[in-house]
């Protein structure tokens, strides 16, 4: 008796052992305020102001009209607040003062960086993406064009809130989206530099200047040297870099017609980048190899090109455009003294001795001096649902 | 004793007349006893002399033994010569009976003779014909005189069973149990009649397990029909049932039934040591013997299966296992058992295998679901906010917004108005079920969520539990996942994902603990058995069942040839 009496009240005290620790760091969920986006500027008293995007549940989802949403206001379906402190963490506690729900980091996807704190140095912000748990090292990074708050302020029409639009155009600028950790990975990197999408907040002009609109648009790469961003890429020199990192997403190139008018749009669905780096004495070389395949994406000219000897020409003409947009955006790269493809990180992995010999400066004597050949191969293999060009008679076709 | 089967020795039940210092003493003992104590039924000196007299000792094994109950009808008393005497005696023990039937005849030469049974436990056409007709025609060749009870019973009565019984105590069960007993004036003995028992429900379609492909037939409530109808499905003498009159009051018939040769002998031991143990006022459907010879009463854990499906049963005698049959239930109880013989519908072995593949990978999607699915909600949505997708993490909040309890209180709302209701439904008349069902469907679909009392994914979260749960093919089993899923709930709210990992474990290390009839609970799996985890998950294709599983059957475990894969001749392979 005595025995079971006192096992039993070992399990009741084992039993009351959960109930003491309280409900430890219970928190329901609508109790929290989910950061999706945040932006990071330097202030002119350089200080970090810190902004940050959360969207209103009530307002957000159709679920919770039903019970009238709480403490939403407005029309917006997300609440933005920035907030100015020495650290990110001071910001954000300043932050918390102002409202009434936990800011909760856990599902921050995108962090903008606003082009003044980009070109002042990234690694101290950096620092906190690592440190907090709750940030994650799958955050998509992007620099924006000016400020970064201006960047989180933009309207979207497509998604509920700037951020999912944002983690969208992130996600879909390259085939690997620079992440906190990619970038961390490409800053500790020797003979490498981290890069960024872009992104600007654009206006279009419908016309009618009352209704003009602002958007987000990833307009090119942020190039870095080192933690400190010295330039912005756009356009043919943007793709080109992406091509040689082997990033860019279904890539279209559109070339004048071999011969007489009309431009050819190839859509390449599938391509391959090497990058390999010789050593010929002292010197390195690099040869950027493109192996892709692609498919006739549009034909405003009169040739038939699924002849054979209209193709081959084609693919020819194709692959040098591509070739001389690798070549654009590589010298633009070795201009700016930045090396975001990893080219002396090659000579630093294959040939350390000579990167060690020239690794104190390799910014200025290593990596401007390596020529760069580009060597493209585009294969057509498919000329879309039609063959002939589709709506030119039969005796104009010019094969 | 083969290896792997370790049966863990058991107190017996001690006579009411012992004092309650003993009985602590002898469970004391019984606990610490090593689990490799002797099976064979051995008793151990711990109890005493008196408790083996006092133990109900079961009837119809054997000749002639007494009740000793302080209680009981008679002593051990042989029956007078003289027919008075003896119904003098049976008509004191059968006192303020109104059914009972003393017929008198009048045999040659003026023999008194006296037919004894209840009314409406015995066919009247059967013994009329069969016991008056012979006995009281008057051309009969022979006197009666000349005869003793044993020829009189051999010669004069054409009825299909009739024993000669010498003690009152035999006759007065003999007239319980249903039969007529003849006393005969000058006679020591009395012969007991069976006759067919009475009108009795007829073979119908199982309604706790039906099929769609399978037997219709399920047992009755007589267990004379039950065991017929296991013997139509195992036609062979190998096919064993020990019988075992268990109930002071009741005598409810219990019998054993497995088959020589495949079934564990110390597993078989054990049961009968088992079954003889009980000592009980009345046995009214086999969850009183599920629950006094099972071995870890205390485990929410089934440790019989039950069946009402002849086929069933019958196919878990084949694999070694036995079953015991109640009179007056439809439900067989089927052990030893694993956990994995819960995740089985006989119907798994009937379909093609490849259907029952996807089945059960279902169905343990479903247990899992079932048990741990209201847990990791409420642990997820208080604690670990990071684990969901950021657009679900919002609709959540979202459905949230309004509701004035935390997910916690919310799922216990939710979960006990579900079972409130499913309990409401199975206890009502089918007809108000329906008013019922409508009135759930209400409350928790509709009106709950629209008042802002319950958010609409916890509705989910709910059905979603509730129809896993049926997913368990044996109620049983369904019934334990049902009743942890409240400590998980209680476990996540408290504690998060870190409190459901201890509920985890706190279940694994019990199931691996857990032991019916020595059998281990998940065997096949812990102690893993490679050949045997085929069954487990998956069915495979009979022709790859060649062996029956190790667990249970030790001897003759082959249970076909190999090569049993169909290859007919000229078909291309």
């Amino acid at each position: 008796m005595a025995r079971t009496g006192k096992w039993s009240l070992l399990a009741l005290m084992l039993a009351l052992v959960p109930t003491l620790s309280g409900c430890w760091d219970r928190r329901e969920i609508n109790d929290m305020a989910f950061v999706t986006a945040a932006a990071a500027d330097r202030t002119e008293d350089g200080k970090y102001r810190v902004t940050v995007e959360v969207p209103l549940p009530g307002k957000i989802s159709s679920v919770g009209n039903l019970g009238g949403g709480g403490g939403s206001s407005g029309t917006k379906a997300y609440f933005i607040d920035s907030t100015v402190g020495d650290t990110f963490r001071q910001a954000n506690a300043d932050q918390q003062k102002a409202m009434s729900r936990q800011l909760y980091f856990a599902h921050m996807r995108v962090f903008v960086f606003g082009e003044a704190l980009a070109r002042d140095n990234i690694a101290q912000a950096i620092d906190v993406m690592a440190r907090v748990p709750q940030n994650r090292m799958t955050t998509y990074l992007v620099v924006s064009e000016g400020p970064g708050a201006d960047v989180l302020n933009t309207e979207s029409n497509m998604e509920k809130t700037p951020a999912e639009f944002l983690r969208e155009l992130a996600s879909q600028s390259q085939r690997h989206p620079r992440t906190v950790k990619r970038v961390t990975e490409a800053l500790l990197a020797e003979g490498q530099d981290p890069y960024m999408p872009l992104v600007s907040v654009v206006e279009t002009i419908p016309g009618d200047e009352a209704r003009r609109q602002t958007y987000i648009k990833v307009t090119g790469l942020s190039i870095f040297r080192g933690p400190r961003m010295v330039g912005m890429l756009k356009g043919r020199q943007a793709d080109g870099v992406l091509w040689a990192l082997g990033e860019i997403k279904r890539p279209t190139v559109t070339v004048l017609a071999p011969r007489g008018t009309g431009h050819v749009s190839i859509l390449v669905t599938r391509y391959r980048t090497r990058v390999a780096i010789h050593r010929v004495g002292d010197h390195v070389s690099c040869r950027i190899t493109v192996k892709a395949m692609g498919t006739l994406a549009e034909n405003t000219s009169p040739y038939m090109y699924e002849l054979t000897q209209n193709l081959p020409k084609l693919e020819h003409e194709a692959s040098l455009e591509i070739a001389d947009e690798i070549a654009d955006g590589m010298k633009a790269l070795q201009d700016m003294r930045s090396d975001p493809v990893g080219l002396c990180n090659r000579v630093y992995r294959l040939y350390p001795t000579l990167w060690h010999k020239d690794k104190s400066d390799w910014r200025d004597t290593l990596y401007p001096a390596i020529p760069v050949q580009v060597h493209v191969e585009l294969e057509l293999r498919n000329s879309g649902n039609a063959t002939s060009p589709v709506a030119v008679p039969e005796e104009e076709l010019r094969s | 004793m083969k290896s792997g089967v370790r049966i863990r020795s058991r107190r017996r039940p001690q006579g009411m007349a012992q004092g309650q210092a003993d009985q602590a003493h002898a469970s004391d003992e019984g606990g610490r006893e090593p689990t490799s104590a002797p099976l064979q039924g051995k008793r151990r000196t711990g109890a005493s002399a008196e408790g083996e007299t006092s133990r109900g000792r079961a009837l119809g094994q054997g000749s002639g033994g007494a009740q000793s109950e302080p209680g009981g009808y008679a002593s051990k008393q042989r029956l007078h010569r003289g027919l008075d005497d003896n119904l003098a005696a049976l008509h004191e023990l059968f006192h303020g009976c109104s059914d009972v039937q003393f017929r008198h005849l009048e045999l040659e030469a003026g023999r008194q003779a006296c037919l004894v049974y209840f009314t409406g436990m015995v066919e009247l056409e059967e013994l009329s014909e069969e016991a008056l007709c012979p006995l009281l025609t008057a051309f009969h060749p022979h006197t009666v005189g000349d005869y003793d009870p044993k020829q009189l019973a051999g010669r004069s009565l054409p009825v299909a069973q009739a024993d000669v019984v010498h003690t009152l105590d035999d006759v007065v069960d003999a007239i319980v149990l249903g039969r007529a007993v003849l006393m005969v004036d000058g006679f020591d003995a009395a012969i007991s009649l069976t006759t067919t028992s009475p009108p009795r429900r007829a073979i119908s379609e199982p309604e706790t397990e039906s099929v769609v492909r399978g037997p219709r037939e399920g047992f009755t409530e007589d267990i004379a029909v039950n065991m017929s109808l296991l013997r139509q499905k195992l036609r062979t003498p190998k096919l064993k049932s020990i019988p075992y009159y268990v109930g002071k009051y009741t005598k409810t018939e219990v019998r054993l039934v497995y088959i020589e040769g495949l079934a564990d002998e110390p597993v078989i031991a054990e049961a009968k040591r088992r079954i003889e143990g009980i000592e009980i006022d009345g046995v009214l459907e086999s969850g009183y013997l599920e629950e006094l010879i099972e071995d870890q009463p205390l485990s929410p854990f089934p440790q019989f299966q039950y069946s009402e499906r002849p086929d069933t049963v019958a196919a878990q005698l084949l694999e070694g296992r036995f079953a015991i049959l109640t009179n007056g239930t439809p439900f067989a109880l089927v052990a030893p058992v694993t956990w994995w013989q819960f995740l089985q519908a006989s119907e798994d072995y009937y379909e093609r295998f490849f259907l029952v593949y996807l089945v059960r990978v279902l169905r343990y999607v479903s247990l899992f679901i079932a048990l741990f699915l209201p847990a990791m909600y409420i642990a997820v949505t208080t604690y670990h906010q990071d684990m969901l997708p950021t657009n679900l993490v919002i609709s959540i909040a979202a459905a949230r917004e309004s509701i004035p309890f935390p997910a916690i209180i919310e799922a216990l709302i939710m979960e006990l108005t579900f079972e409130a209701l499913r309990e409401a439904g199975i206890r009502l008349p089918r007809a108000v079920g329906h008013a019922v069902s409508i009135l759930g469907a209400l409350v928790i679909g509709e009106a709950a969520v629209e008042a802002g009392i319950v958010s609409a994914p916890m509705v989910i979260i709910v059905a979603l539990t509730g129809i896993a749960s049926f997913t368990v093919p044996r109620y049983n089993a369904a019934i334990a996942i049902r009743l942890l899923r409240f400590p998980m709930m209680l476990l996540g709210a408290v504690l998060g994902m870190f409190g459901l990992v201890i509920g985890v474990m706190w279940v694994t290390v019990h199931l691996c603990k857990l032991r019916s009839f020595g059998v281990p609970y998940l065997s096949g799996f812990a102690p893993y058995k490679r050949k045997e985890v085929k069954d487990l998950f998956v069915r495979p294709p009979w022709w790859q069942m060649v062996y029956r599983p190790s667990s249970y059957a030790h001897q003759n475990r082959k249970r076909m040839n190999k090569q049993m894969m169909p290859r007919p001749e000229g078909n291309p392979q």
